[in-house]
């Protein structure tokens, strides 16, 4: 006889994947956004995490923040989808994009886009030149339907740190089976586990390295990092 | 090498019993702690031929190469060159429309434990191929398989074995010990790997 049932384990389960994308995002992802003409802000799909380029027609748009935009735009504003206080003075190819302030899931691409795009004919990972597309690149949660292997964490990590975080919760939770020892046991393995996958995940970024130069693309760009005094240094304010 | 009948005796020596845990468990420890060992470590390097695909940016290497755990380099086949590593910033200051630049293919950009990225890319089909390196996942396990971990850091694999039977039992308090010990061996392991292969080198900044 089981101590847990299957429904508990299995919202467990799910409830696994939602904590490692938390601890760590791993899951890369681009897909196009439909975009209308004369609309300035969009709804993002909630499966996304966070934004990391937005590009319009293959050129990066700017990231700004919600203060910026302001500042950017002064006499502009959405109030919302179809709202007569909507004021779209600016309309033409978008060079910015900040996140909204309080919907986390809204964009709003400035100036206000001045063509339709839709979601279908072209591949997102291969961009051609001036393509009809506004493509967002983002961290995205994992696919917790399992129906698509490149949206669940791979193979050699997953299983086991599922497992862990399923137990350590199993483990504690109140009723048969209860055992805090085991608890805390599955606990410690699952810090140990996301963090060894963490160090994977981060470690394949092998250009850190060369972060210390100015970032031009020259092989011979490179200066040794050094102290840089802050401006008020020595200044005496009386 | 050993091989995994070996560390199954091992084990059982070991546990002092060798019929309490049947071959089976044993053999899904081992192959869970190969696998693990093998992807924290990057203990098994690969190296693999793909084709350049006409206006391919991003490369779902995971995909294509189902071993795969992370690029160490990457070689153009058609220019007899090696692919520069750098960042996303630095091609989005080269120009900011990098993910549609045709040309030949200088620069590769890590992007995730899946993709990554090449700068920049062939326009047609038939460009040519490119050598990838990188980090691979273990081999499915048989008896007679060499361990593909070195023999005097074996000990990573028993220890975690142990722990992992022992949690199956529910023996936490040993469970624990014994995870500490592979905790230990790994990172033994992977310091290993990575610094002290060629201790003849002087590390330098240019």
């Amino acid at each position: 006889m089981s101590i847990w049932s299957n429904t508990f384990l299995n919202k467990l389960a799910i409830d696994a994947e939602q904590q490692i994308n938390q601890d760590l995002q791993a899951i890369y992802f681009k897909f196009y956004l439909a975009v209308t003409s004369g609309l300035m802000v969009y709804t993002l799909p909630s499966y996304v995490r966070s934004v990391l380029r937005v590009t319009w027609r293959g050129r990066k748009l700017d990231p700004v923040s919600w203060e910026e935009m302001t500042l950017l735009t002064p006499a502009t504003v959405f109030v919302g989808t179809g709202n007569s206080g909507n004021v779209n003075s600016v309309v033409s190819r978008p060079l910015y994009y900040c996140l909204h302030p309080t919907n986390p899931y809204d964009i709003r691409l400035f100036p206000t886009p001045n063509e339709t795009f839709g979601v279908a004919g072209g591949d997102p990972y291969g961009p051609v030149v001036n393509e009809p597309f506004c493509v967002v690149s983002c961290w995205r949660t994992s696919d917790t339907s399992y129906v698509d292997p490149t949206l669940v964490l791979p193979q050699y990590i997953d299983r086991r740190t599922r497992k862990a975080w399923i137990l350590w919760k199993a483990y504690g939770a109140e009723g048969k089976g209860q055992s805090l020892t085991a608890a805390a046991y599955y606990k410690n393995k699952y810090e140990f586990l996301i963090n060894q996958f963490r160090a994977i995940n981060e470690g394949c970024f092998v250009s850190k390295k060369y972060a210390i130069d100015d970032g031009r693309l020259a092989i011979d760009n490179f200066r040794q990092s050094r102290p840089l005094l802050p401006a008020n240094f020595e200044r005496v304010i009386f | 090498m050993s091989t995994r009948i070996d560390i199954q005796n091992s084990i059982q020596l070991y546990l002092n019993n060798p019929t309490y845990y049947t071959v089976g468990d044993m053999n899904d420890s081992i192959q869970d702690g190969v696998d693990e060992i093998c992807a924290f470590t990057g203990c098994i390097y690969a190296s693999a031929t793909i084709n350049f695909a006409a206006g391919k940016s991003y490369y779902d290497l995971l995909t294509l190469l189902p071993n795969y755990i992370g690029v160490v380099a990457i070689f153009n086949n058609n220019i007899k060159r090696w692919l520069i590593p750098t960042s996303q910033r630095k091609l989005d200051q080269d120009r900011i429309d990098w993910e549609t630049a045709l040309g030949t293919p200088y620069y590769f950009v890590p992007i995730s434990h899946r993709y990554v990225a090449i700068y920049k890319k062939p326009g047609a089909a038939g460009y040519g191929n490119m050598f990838v390196f990188y980090r691979a996942a273990a081999p499915t396990l048989v008896d007679a398989t060499n361990i593909p971990i070195p023999d005097d850091h074996l000990t990573a694999l028993e220890n975690y074995c142990v722990t992992d039977l022992f949690e199956q039992n529910q023996e936490f308090i040993k469970a624990r010990n014994h995870l500490e010990s592979y905790i230990n061996d790994l990172e033994s392991l992977r310091v290993y790997m990575r610094n002290k292969r060629l201790p003849d080198r002087l590390p330098s900044l240019k």
